[in-house]
């Protein structure tokens, strides 16, 4: 309860910090980048190819949240999730611009990511984990594959359609049903 | 159905799947459509476990001096476009002030070009955006200018510095205006029409008496009453 609590506090200073980057406070920007950087480093870093790509994807991500500040919402989605959505479409926007990427998706699957989604050390909200964990555990293997190499590491439907060796609109089919039993089994809210 | 495809869009949007135009379709959509926005919003909680579970990794040191300068180089680009503009404004002010003289003999020859005793101007400096940043209001009575600053302070190296920018002749500089509002005597006579600046400089204004860095906001005095 603590953590959670923790996790409250956290994320209203975020917000507070978001609310002065939208009025171009250069200082709160600063705040932001020490409070939230580490965090969207290692995200990106999972989707990028290399520390440089990584660097110049956080590079990216912070001044599109400096020109977008004025759009988040804190009645839609916690500060952090606004800006990790943010920074995941950056890495990947840099990924599908170059073409190093092609050659290096020999990225194992990982199969413990889905054993450590319990593990509260790292996720801030443990009950949500738990029940997001036990819905991945639920899918079906490749199912489960391609949402986690999609959301982890920033696959593209073409990618996973080499890896798996189906046809790219069966990926996105596969996908959508996916994502759909995934909303199902999370209540559906 | 129509509800399927909806989740199914906002749910591959967060998951990252889509291609270029498919995402710019739905960033596009977003801003019209609350309730895909809030499916965007609901997929990004519902998946955000996973993202945390990439724990924390300390950027390079260079990433914040490089996103520090990218941030101020995109600065740079807002002010060459402004300092276009201002080229652009000059003249017209310059042919409105041509008008206006000429208005100004038909109508009260005698009068033409002085400015009235006790009169009082204002300008709002703005930039590229069209935001205010300073309201400037002069007393010519009392030869004063008074700046009252609306946008964000300077960064905490540099200072803001205001001029006059004649339509002809060199910039004279009113000062600098770091303060937030900030009363300053007037050495120059002001008139409505006048082309007003602000730019970057360093700590404490212009070293060399003219503007040395970017002019990042204008505005044109007008009669306050």
């Amino acid at each position: 309860m603590a953590e959670k609590a923790d996790a409250d506090m956290r994320a209203r200073e975020l917000a507070a910090l978001l609310a002065d980057v939208a009025q171009r406070k250069e200082a709160a920007f600063r705040r932001l980048y020490e409070r939230s950087s580490a965090k969207l480093f290692a995200v990106i870093r999972r989707i990028t190819v290399s520390e440089a790509a990584a660097e110049e994807a956080l590079q990216e991500a912070f001044l599109r949240i400096w020109d977008h500040a004025d759009r988040f919402d804190p009645a839609l989605a916690s500060p952090m999730t606004w800006m990790t959505t943010i920074a995941r479409h950056t890495a990947i926007d840099n990924i599908r611009r170059s073409s190093e990427r092609i050659a290096s998706t020999a990225v194992a699957i990982d199969e413990l990511l889905a054993d450590r989604l319990a593990a509260p050390e790292v996720v801030s909200d443990v009950l949500a984990s738990r029940e997001l964990r036990r819905c991945i555990d639920g899918m079906e293997a490749d199912r489960r594959g391609m949402v986690l190499l999609a959301y982890c590491y920033g696959w593209s439907r073409e990618e996973l359609s080499r890896r798996f060796d189906r046809p790219v609109a069966t990926v996105k089919t596969l996908l959508r049903r996916s994502l759909m039993s995934l909303k199902e089994c999370l209540g559906g809210g | 159905m129509a509800d399927d495809e909806l989740e199914g869009l906002a749910g591959e949007y967060v998951l990252g799947t889509l291609d270029a135009s498919e995402r710019n379709e739905v960033e596009a959509r977003m801003h019209r459509e609350p309730v895909l926005a809030a499916a965007v919003a609901k997929w990004a909680e519902r998946l955000q476990p996973l993202a945390d579970l990439a724990g924390e990794t300390e950027p390079p040191a260079t990433a914040w001096s490089g996103l520090a300068s990218r941030l101020s180089a995109e600065l740079g680009d807002r002010v060459v476009r402004l300092r276009r503009s201002v080229r652009r404004w000059r003249f017209a002010t310059a042919a409105a002030l041509f008008a206006a003289s000429i208005l100004a003999i038909v109508i009260i020859g005698e009068r033409q070009g002085e400015p009235e005793p006790g009169a009082s101007y204002v300008a709002i400096l703005g930039g590229q955006g069209g935001e205010p940043a300073f309201v400037a209001s002069v007393d010519t009575e009392a030869r004063t200018i008074r700046l009252r600053r609306v946008g964000h302070a300077p960064p905490s190296d540099r200072s803001f510095e205001l001029w006059q920018v004649p339509a002809s002749g060199p910039t004279v500089s009113l000062g600098t205006a770091d303060a937030i509002s900030d009363l300053k005597p007037l050495n120059v006579a002001l008139k409505p029409g006048e082309l007003l600046a602000i730019s970057v400089e360093p700590k404490g204004g212009s070293p060399t008496g003219k503007a040395t860095g970017p002019v990042v906001f204008t505005g044109t005095l007008l009669p306050a009453e």
